[in-house]
């Protein structure tokens, strides 16, 4: 019985299995249809934009160690950052000085966020873990205040909190991405679905109600905070995604990727939109952000440069020779007047 | 503090029956034309572009992170 039984089971797999298949092609066709017009070819008769003027305006030297993330705050001022020596620093950006720096008890701080308030800052990476800490100006001893809210089985990669100071998102290398009650510490959802390590992830600017995420199964996902539902699922990239951002319309969203491109996708025709790439690129892209207008895009590379794209005509509009090694991170500040990059070479630095 | 319940290992079966239920749901999902879709977008780019410091830098006094003025009165 229990040999017939088996293979029953092993039918039922297999059927769906086929099942799985022709449902991705059928996905495939419907998206193909949708790819009536090229935006390169629409926004051939847009103006170029003007030449860049970016500089270097602040370096923020402090971290001994590589620098892996940092996360703007919503005062426009400050940012913290996180390295790899197990610091997590708390930066006036305007004054060039460092405001509190906390020592946690592991290296690799793979991820660091700023709350809403500005009052606590979260960190986590290979411990596992998302720990918060509160930094309110009356705090004089952070470290003793430390909370951890998170725990995945295996490295934490990105923490956001979602529009206020009480969730946090989380996504790890266990294949998951999470929702935290800051307070209680509880799970609130857990999000399934890829196959590999989830490593960025980044919150619909517009309602809050869903998220993206980027994998080394070489897919972006967007899910639904409530719910849990992946309602989509993206592939194209030849390569792990290291970052990922939505557009400020909420509608569409960017990638970077092990690949060495970024790409444009579009969430209401449900398909890739735009390439970023030039022959000679061969370095993995490991963070993008969007200008304010979304107009340009920026990307760090492991050939330690910044590159400029214009995401409507889908050409390279500038090059940073940025720092002394690879970038780890990038993120225009809230006010859209600077744009942050933090590498390996241990420093950060502000471009305006 | 409470611990991520630990994911139940999905059988094969189990894990196919969840992907064909996520993937039809992703197919029932409605679409629209790239030639409906792309104007908004440039539409939305270019109403904002005049306001993007990026792409117009604001005068030295409006720059948060422009270099203060090298001469100073005495």
């Amino acid at each position: 019985m229990a040999a017939v039984a088996a293979e029953d089971s092993e039918l039922d797999v297999d059927a769906l299995r086929r099942e799985a298949e022709t449902l991705r092609s059928r996905l495939e066709e419907e998206r193909r249809k949708s790819n009536d017009v090229q935006l390169r070819d629409v926004a051939s008769k847009l103006e170029q934009v003007p030449s860049l003027q970016m500089k270097v305006r602040r370096v923020l030297k402090g971290h001994q160690g590589k620098v892996l993330a940092m996360d703007w705050s919503t005062d426009k001022r400050r940012l913290v950052s996180s390295s790899q020596d197990g610091k997590v620093i708390v930066w006036d950006a305007f004054a060039n000085k460092q405001e509190r720096v906390l020592s946690m008890p592991t290296t690799w701080i793979m991820s660091c966020a700023f709350a809403p308030t500005g009052d606590i800052i979260a960190c986590g990476g290979l411990d596992n873990k998302c720990t918060v800490f509160p930094i309110d100006k009356d705090m004089e001893n952070p470290e003793r205040k430390k909370r951890t809210i998170a725990m995945h089985t295996s490295y934490m990669s990105c923490c956001r909190f979602v529009k206020s100071d009480y969730q946090i998102l989380t996504c790890s290398g266990d294949c998951t991405c999470a929702l935290w009650d800051v307070d209680s510490s509880q799970l609130m959802q857990s999000f399934h679905g890829h196959i590999s390590d989830v490593l960025c992830l980044d919150i619909s600017p517009v309602h809050c109600r869903t998220f993206l995420s980027g994998s080394s199964d070489k897919t972006a996902s967007l899910w639904d905070i409530r719910t849990g539902r992946c309602v989509h699922s993206f592939d194209g990239h030849d390569g792990d995604i290291n970052g990922v951002k939505f557009f400020p319309t909420g509608e569409s969203f960017v990638t970077a990727s092990d690949d060495g491109t970024c790409r444009l996708y579009d969430l209401r025709a449900d398909r890739e939109v735009a390439l970023y790439t030039k022959d000679c690129m061969i370095f993995a892209a490991t963070c993008v952000d969007i200008s304010k207008s979304g107009r340009l895009m920026f990307a760090g590379y492991n050939d330690y440069t910044v590159n400029v794209w214009d995401v409507l005509k889908c050409v390279r509009v500038g090059r940073i020779y940025a720092h002394d090694n690879k970038v780890t991170c990038l993120q225009r500040s809230p006010d859209g007047t600077a744009v942050c990059s933090g590498s390996w070479d241990t420093t950060l630095k502000l471009w305006a | 503090m409470a611990e991520p319940e630990e994911v139940p290992e999905m059988t094969e079966e189990e894990r196919l029956t969840f992907e064909v239920k996520t993937l039809k749901y992703q197919l029932g999902q409605k679409r629209i034309m790239m030639s409906e879709s792309i104007p908004d977008l440039i539409k939305f780019v270019e109403e904002r572009m005049k306001t993007d410091y990026m792409l117009h830098p604001p005068p030295k006094s409006k720059n948060p992170w422009a270099e203060k003025s090298k001469c100073v009165l005495l």
